[in-house]
């Protein structure tokens, strides 16, 4: 495992981590998260800049995209820069690897149904 | 099925959800439509809640189709929602339990009669007015229903709008202002709505609003982020949020702070689920929580509070404001009288307004500080209930 890849301390809440843990057990299709972004190589808990969260985003996807070997087509995201915040729709597994990343600092569902 | 699903079902006989149509969000808004007409038995008529009553108008429609979003709103059964999840059509069907607008306690019809309205009088607006503040040159973000942009008191009032989806991406074309249901207008003209014939229901009638539809058929997190992002971009100095989900969420307490950390204000209510109970974002540390008086001064006996084991700023609300009886703007004209917390909230959020045009370079923390030296307790308030009491626009102003 790389160092990008390292399981990282990410706050979970426990609504997301149920629809994830269901999504494994029985149920594929897109779970949608909510993460808030940190800069990793200063180890804050800050979030990236405005101009810096979509590269931030960006560059997280495809370093995960290409780990699990998942086309464009099976995630969707959107980045909110001014917030350092980012919701992904995508397959469980590829959720639960994004949580590892380390410039994810916590994640929630987008949906509490 | 969720958690959500199977308990309203089991102890209701009945789930408010939202269902994803195939139709694809935007483009395929016509196609929505047509589904949602067909796919419309599938629903119970008048859901039982006064949330979805009011939500889904009072011609008692069993759903809404929000062409848009490409997603339907409504309640059904269990048959309902095996049927809807087996139609080719449907892409999901899900629960819509929780972040809902603080509906209000009570809805009348209502006409402006006074030249304004008390809920102005008693945090000192007129006052302010006098001293040449209408809030000029503020722009305060407001996420809700929507708001009618039609509306004489909002004229020159919205200064953006904007809808989400359920991912929060703005959707494009913007579309016209317009409020979804008729909590958003009310809320909106009570922090900026203009004079009309003399008569004032805005606290600060010369402030303008980025103004967004966040909730009603999709209520989800992200759409309230991308709401908050967007009015950040905008620069936005208050943000006004009558809306919730109950109970203690972590979701936005990260994003409070940036929103303070970014020189936001955030205006909180606080709920309308009585005491002992309270809402988040409405309830945490960050957020100037806001909780509901009447004409009397009295706590509203609806206007939620609570105690948190917390060393900083334990009891919330953190103070109080006009909410009972409160006549603001409705939708295609006209005005009505509401109760809730999502009524005191956009006072206390057009009163910071106000102060922001008198010192534009007030930092949150002072500014807030200034809102609660203003306070003042009436005889028999209680703190547990209605935390440091009413705020005074002239008083904060000194203060400030």
């Amino acid at each position: 495992m790389s160092a990008a890849t390292r399981r990282s301390k990410v706050k979970i809440d426990p609504e997301l981590r149920r629809q994830l843990d269901q999504a494994a057990a029985s149920k594929p299709g897109a779970i949608q998260a909510v993460l808030r972004l940190r800069q990793p190589a200063r180890r804050s808990s800050r979030p990236p800049a405005p101009e810096a969260t979509q590269v931030v985003a960006r560059d997280l996807l495809a370093r995960v995209a290409e780990e699990v070997g998942a086309a464009a087509s099976e995630y969707e995201f959107n980045v909110f820069p001014n917030l350092g915040y980012l919701v992904l729709s995508a397959p469980a597994g590829f959720v639960e690897r994004v949580l590892h990343q380390p410039e994810v600092a916590s994640a929630s569902a987008n949906r509490r149904g | 099925m969720s958690r959500y699903l199977s308990q309203e079902l089991r102890s209701r006989g009945q789930a408010r959800v939202i269902v994803v149509l195939r139709a694809a969000s935007g483009t395929g808004a016509a196609a929505s439509k047509r589904e949602g007409q067909r796919l419309g038995p599938r629903f119970r008529k008048g859901g039982s809640s006064l949330a979805l009553a009011t939500s889904l108008g009072e011609q008692g429609e069993a759903y809404r189709v929000f062409p848009q979003l490409g997603i339907m709103l409504g309640t059904v059964d269990h048959d309902g929602l095996v049927a809807l999840r087996k139609d080719p059509e449907v892409v999901s069907v899900v629960g819509a339990p929780a972040l809902s607008p603080i509906r209000p306690r009570a809805v009348r019809a209502a006409k402006l009669t006074s030249t304004h309205t008390w809920g102005l009088e008693r945090l000192g607006a007129p006052a302010l007015w006098e001293r040449g503040l209408t809030g000029k040159g503020v722009l305060v973000g407001q996420l809700d229903t929507g708001i009618d942009g039609e509306h004489p008191t909002l004229a020159g009032a919205v200064a953006h709008f904007a809808e989400f989806d359920l991912m929060g991406r703005e959707i494009t074309p913007p579309p016209k202002p317009k409020d979804s249901d008729e909590h958003g207008t009310h809320t909106a003209a009570t922090i900026a709505g203009r004079a009309v014939g003399g008569r004032h229901v805005g606290m600060a009638p010369g402030a303008t609003l980025a103004s967004a539809a966040v909730i009603e058929g999709g209520d989800a997190v992200a759409r309230v982020l991308g709401g908050m992002d967007w009015a950040l971009g905008k620069g936005v100095r208050v943000l006004s949020l009558s809306l919730g989900f109950r109970g203690y969420w972590p979701d936005f307490l990260a994003v409070t702070r940036i929103l303070r950390r970014k020189g936001v204000l955030p205006v909180f209510a606080v709920g309308n689920e009585y005491a002992g109970s309270s809402r988040s974002p409405g309830n945490y540390s960050e957020a100037l929580s806001v909780g509901a008086c009447d004409k009397k001064g009295r706590v509203a006996d609806f206007s939620s509070s609570q105690r948190f084991d917390r060393k900083l700023d334990p009891i919330v609300p953190d103070l109080v404001a006009p909410g009972v009886d409160i006549v603001s703007a409705k939708p295609g004209g006209g005005y009505q009288s509401m109760d809730g917390t999502s009524m005191a909230t956009p006072h206390v959020a057009g009163l910071a307004a106000l102060l922001l045009e008198a010192r534009p370079k007030a930092s949150v923390k002072r500014l807030e500080a200034a809102l609660f030296a203003s306070c003042a307790r009436p005889k028999g308030m209680a703190p547990e209930r209605g935390g440091k009491g009413i705020p005074n626009g002239v008083a904060a102003l000194e203060a400030l």
